[in-house]
């Protein structure tokens, strides 16, 4: 952005285009008193008590600085004598309205003004009177993105009200507009499910809030789009999966992507998710038309979709946002997850075109990539439980086993590209360029979701995690910590989506955590129940859920180390297509990282060479990360770390001697 | 024999890229294809805020970090 100077007290200052004058004036150390302006919102210029000398093109008038924008060079005075004049009338007669205020007598004797000759019939002697500076009207259209407050009447009789005098029903009672009001004015008058010490929890809630409401428009851009923000982000850094996770790009990733999307959602409003976040990341798409299955016809309201969802659907090859919202919509309507189901016709697809399963096999589908129609008839079969269809209901592990039992391909190769661990169905990221992305959903104990770890960008991208024992470090600590907020019921979003703006003092490896957000889930904790909490504690909490889920996973038959390990198209190329369309990038791991030469070698002889050195690296992080979290090399909590967590007992102790 | 080292930067301690004269931050962002949202850039150990990404001049041998800070997943 383009910067100006601009000269303030005889003092220069360089200003980005276009922002207000305000912060500026600040920045010098100069002091400006103001009744009406907020940090956390849009300044409106009606206390006027910010106004200042203004001297542009040889001429000079006096301006409100907090929403003044700067667009040419300019001189200006904060004291002069028309300056002071002006504050001290305005400062008086406030202090003659609201004598008892204390942010109202603290700013009038910053203007010199310490009583008022103006008392009148309209004095409030109250010291929380509303004093209408208007920061509540604006936190609930700003933070919540709803218009519950406003003022009504004019001149005295000006005064805040909700509609029609009445409480709004459509108010969440998310308590922003007390947290901005500067005279506690707002009372809040329910304590919902009796926290110790509700303040706590508020005031640490409304400071990510209103980071939300900030901040998110240069970062992640959630309020408008939700999570589907990512997908062209992953396209462009290699990671979308598509063609059943062959490639992590495609040409038609922008008829998919966030802005493709902000053209067709429709409710840009307070989610009721959560109560008054300022997120609201959960979107809509209303009225519809649904063209295939029971509803056919029907206009309908699509809640989504979501990142997940989208890339399930380029993971099809299906770039097409009608068919995103019909796929998404039955999915919910059905009560079928639409990863798994993304991800197990990713893989029908690919079975199908290599001649795996054909037509007659399909119950008359043509289920190539980006069969858009076909995939949604698949759907309804499968939801109506009905032939193929209800194979495919049955997940890629199923698949898999009965079309090697039906001697339909290698059962390798199935291996290979079937996309699950643990009998669960791949999320939608590509974690063939980051090893601990690869043990993160592989030794993930719930599955290959990616909610224990997501470490790509750490890994991939950054390089910040580079030796086995970085890499085992985040495997350590990532899922305990996700874990842990997962169990308190608190949302993820408010920890890395929104990133404070100074969280850039951290140095890299800690400002991956986001420790001022880290802190604020503390402190939601110990305002509920009372206890504080630092990081120690917090991973001890968690490290007690998540062995008892590996127990349980053991319990379950599949808590061992076999468990744990990826398909291939996880790790790396399976078939010739997939290793030469990145040709340049494997051939140059091959020479730099493990001393082969590729030139004149096959492709076969590459991808085998190549295979097996990331299978090795593989198994060396799964080692190491078992080694962190206190497990023995085949993947069991020892007896040793559940003494240490407080869980030596008897049953569990069975379960770790095994049968 | 003296040799020429190819002037060169080094990205995220490990990625080589070409330098050349009046190479800028946003230069090396673009030559990486990273235009991702929430990125923390130093050169040098220094860190360079956002509104310098243009101007801000990436010397010769100078080591690059680029912290993508992981939002997503
Ligand atoms: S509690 Fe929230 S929704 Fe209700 S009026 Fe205040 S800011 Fe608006
Ligand atoms: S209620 Fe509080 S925040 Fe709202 S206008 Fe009155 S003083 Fe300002
Ligand atoms: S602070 Fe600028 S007009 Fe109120």
């Amino acid at each position: 952005m383009a910067q100006i100077n601009v000269i303030i007290d005889g003092k220069t200052a360089a200003v980005a285009a276009g922002s207000f004058l305000l912060p500026a004036i600040r920045s010098l150390g100069i002091e400006i008193p103001t009744l009406c302006f907020h940090k956390d919102l849009t300044p409106t210029g009606m206390c006027r008590l910010c106004v200042v000398e203004v001297e542009s093109r040889g001429k000079t008038r006096l301006v409100t600085s907090c929403n003044y924008p700067v667009r040419e060079e300019i001189a200006v005075r904060t004291g002069t004598p028309a300056v002071a004049k002006h504050r001290e009338i305005l400062a008086e007669m406030y202090l003659g309205r609201w004598p008892n205020v204390p942010i109202v007598k603290e700013v009038a004797a910053k203007c010199g003004v310490n009583s008022s000759r103006f008392r009148s019939a309209i004095t409030d002697e109250n010291p929380h009177a509303c004093i209408l500076c208007g920061h509540c009207v604006r936190a609930c259209d700003e933070f919540i993105q709803e218009r519950i407050l406003d003022f009504a009447g004019r001149g005295i009789k000006r005064h805040l009200t909700m509609p029609y005098g009445e409480v709004d029903p459509r108010c969440v009672g998310c308590t922003s507009c007390a947290y901005v009001c500067p005279t506690g004015a707002i009372e809040v008058n329910d304590d919902l499910n009796h926290p110790v010490d509700p303040q706590m929890i508020r005031d640490h809630g409304m400071k990510i809030n209103a980071e939300m409401a900030t901040l998110d428009d240069k970062q992640c851009c959630m309020r408008q789009v939700g999570t589907a923000n990512i997908v062209g982000v992953m396209d462009r850094y290699d990671l979308l999966p598509v063609h059943n996770y062959r490639f992590g790009s495609h040409p038609d990733t922008p008829r998919i992507d966030m802005n493709a999307l902000k053209k067709r959602l429709t409710q840009g409003v307070s989610d009721g998710c959560w109560k008054g976040c300022s997120m609201a990341c959960a979107k809509t798409v209303d009225n519809f038309e649904l063209q295939t299955g029971p509803y056919r016809g029907q206009k309908v309201c699509v809640d989504g979709p979501e990142y997940e969802t989208a890339a399930a659907c380029s993971n099809m090859g299906c770039f097409d946002l009608d068919f995103v919202f019909e796929f998404n919509f039955y999915c919910d309507t059905y009560a079928i997850d639409t990863i798994s189901a993304g991800t197990t016709i990713a893989f029908v697809m690919e079975c199908f075109e290599a001649g795996v399963i054909d037509k007659t096999y399909s119950g008359g589908l043509e289920l190539r990539f980006g069969a858009c129609a076909d995939v949604l008839e698949l759907l309804h079969r499968m939801a109506r439980g009905e032939g193929f269809g209800a194979d495919v209901g049955k997940g890629v592990r199923y698949l898999k086993e009965k079309w090697a039992r039906e001697g339909r391909a290698d059962p390798a190769y199935l291996q290979d590209i079937g996309m699950e661990v643990k009998g669960l169905e791949y999320s939608e990221y590509v974690s063939k360029e980051s090893l601990a992305q690869q043990a993160g959903y592989a030794m993930a104990v719930k599955g290959p979701q990616h909610d224990e770890a997501w470490l790509i960008f750490m890994d991939m991208v950054n390089n910040q995690i580079p030796s086995f024992t970085d890499k085992a470090y985040a495997l350590y600590y990532f899922p305990l910590w996700r874990t842990w907020f997962g169990l308190q019921g608190l949302c993820k979003i408010v920890w890395n989506d929104v990133v404070p703006a100074d969280n850039k003092k951290h140095p890299p490896q800690a400002a991956a955590k986001i420790p001022d957000h880290v802190r604020n889930y503390f402190k939601f904790f110990e305002g509920m129940t009372g206890k504080p909490l630092d990081e120690k504690m917090m991973l001890a909490q968690s490290a007690r859920a998540h062995n008892l889920q590996r127990l349980i996973c053991r319990m379950l038959g599949k808590g061992a180390r076999e468990d744990d390990m990826p398909p291939y198209r996880a790790v790396g190329p399976v078939t010739k297509e997939e290793y030469e369309s990145r040709a340049e990038r494997y051939d140059k791991q091959l020479r730099d990282l493990i001393g082969f030469d590729p030139a004149g070698k096959t492709t076969e002889e590459k991808m085998q060479a190549l295979r097996k050195f990331r299978m090795g690296q593989y198994n060396k992080v799964v080692d190491a990360a078992y080694k962190a979290r206190g497990w023995d090399e085949n993947g069991v909590p020892t007896i040793e770390r559940l003494k240490e967590l407080g869980m030596d007992l008897p049953e569990l102790v069975a379960i770790v001697k095994g049968p | 024999m003296r040799v020429e080292k190819p002037p060169m930067i080094v990205v995220n301690n490990r990625d080589k890229l070409d330098w050349r004269e009046g190479m800028t931050v946003q230069d090396v962002l673009n030559a990486m294809r990273f235009d991702y949202a929430l990125i923390v850039v130093s050169v040098n150990g220094a860190q360079v805020e956002k509104d310098a990404f243009a101007t801000h001049p990436v010397p010769d041998g100078a080591s690059v970090q680029v912290i993508h800070i992981a939002h997503g997943g």
